[in-house]
């Protein structure tokens, strides 16, 4: 693994992102403008936009992918100790949702600006995210079933959690165990005939014992 | 087949004229010219003006792309036929669409937020026609029916959104797609084999 050295002093280009971040949590998406980053960075809008030539949108679009590969690496850490694919499932699930929910910028989005949002969602614009969620998680469920399919499994459960965060509905995702009951009926049987071995906690599946499907 | 509705005729030339020059040029003048009606009457049909002929217009739209696939899927035996079915004909529809994809290449802030004004609508129904679908089927044992149709969908409407990692022009793909990450927790024998 590549240690990074901490930077002591942010770049421009890390403190315009930062900005951008608390602008959009601030005002929300629409009404941020390329001068409130400016000045929340305390650059000028000349220089903004010499680092960021796309101007607002690639900027806003740019700060988006390292908040999403920040709230990733922080999710791979939380999920290496877990020891079923159930829980590894289950619990990343619970945190991808909290970390989306706490967010001050996309708690911003959903609050206030629903419809600027939904579209995002559409049209294949979020299968770049999609994919980087499956490349940097899917390695930690490969203790438990081959490559492709912890690919397909990060992939579906990210879609699970946007869909259920952004129209809310059958079950609560900061309730562990209704997620735990939700990954039980829906997830796991696409994947428990694949897995290396016993894919659900024993204590919490009652179907466990009269399932002799389960390990190979 | 029975005439058009005045409301019909109207909602056709507003497709015609966005068609024509796009949505922010949209008049009422020019709808009440290609619809050959009166401008008096075009307002005592839609008092809301211009946002209101858009709004509806987009909304029937959605409806006809939600109707003709359902059509296009209509004799397949199976909830897994007409799922793999139906979401490779609603990639090839949206990507065929030339007056959406104009849309959403030029005027995407403009149209994207009426394109989902009716998206929990259209949740609402797909949950109840996969809902009736899989009624049908065997189901696996202890499956709610309600809470099985709303993830389906879920899982319906996030795919024909974003294709992800997925080749949904690819029947073998979205086969593999849908009996593994849709039904088989839900219909019996979805389950991949054991390996």
């Amino acid at each position: 693994m590549v240690t990074e050295t901490p930077a002591l002093v942010a770049t421009p280009e890390e403190r315009v992102l930062d900005a951008a971040v608390a602008c959009v949590a601030r005002w929300g998406l629409a009404k941020t403008t390329l001068d409130d980053i400016a000045r929340e960075a305390g650059l000028s809008r000349a220089s903004v936009y010499r680092r960021f030539p796309g101007g607002k949108a690639a900027l806003l679009q740019e700060a988006g992918q390292r908040e999403l590969r920040r709230a990733l690496a922080e999710l791979i850490e939380a999920l290496e100790t877990a020891e079923t694919l159930e829980q590894v499932v289950t619990d990343g699930i619970v945190a991808a949702a909290a970390a989306l929910h706490d967010h001050p910028a996309v708690r911003q989005l959903i609050e206030h600006e629903a419809d600027v949002v939904r579209p995002l969602l559409a049209f294949d614009r979020i299968t770049p995210g999609l994919l980087l969620a499956a490349e940097l998680c899917g390695p930690t469920l490969h203790r438990f079933v081959p490559p492709r399919a912890a690919a397909e499994l990060v992939e579906q459960c990210s879609r699970l959690v946007l869909s259920l965060t952004f129209v809310p509905g059958s079950v609560d995702l900061g309730d562990h165990d209704a997620v735990g009951r939700y990954v039980r009926a829906y997830v796991l049987p696409g994947v428990e005939r694949l897995a290396a071995g016993p894919t659900t906690d024993p204590s919490t599946d009652p179907t466990t014992a009269d399932h002799p499907g389960g390990t190979p | 087949m029975s005439a058009p509705t005045v409301r019909d005729r109207v909602l056709d030339a507003v497709v015609d004229a966005v068609e024509r020059s796009g949505l922010r040029q949209l008049a009422m003048e020019e709808v009440a010219t290609l619809s050959g009606i009166s401008r008096a009457t075009l307002y005592r049909h839609f008092p809301g003006g211009r946002e209101q002929l858009v709004s509806e217009a987009v909304t029937r739209e959605v409806a006809r792309f939600w109707g003709q696939l359902a059509d296009a899927v209509r004799d397949l035996p199976t909830i897994e036929d007409r799922l793999v079915a139906g979401i490779i004909d609603a990639r090839r529809r949206i990507d065929d669409n030339d007056l959406l994809q104009r849309l959403l290449a030029s005027e995407p802030d403009d149209f994207l937020p009426r394109l989902f004004e009716s998206d929990s609508l259209v949740h609402e129904v797909l949950r109840g026609y996969l809902r009736d679908l899989l009624e049908r089927e065997r189901l696996r044992p202890g499956v709610d029916l309600e809470e099985a149709a709303d993830y389906v969908t879920r899982m319906l409407l996030s795919h024909v959104a974003t294709a992800g990692r997925w080749d949904l022009a690819d029947e073998r793909d979205v086969r593999r797609l849908v009996r593994r990450q849709f039904l088989a927790g839900i219909v019996e024998g979805t389950d991949p084999p054991r390996v």
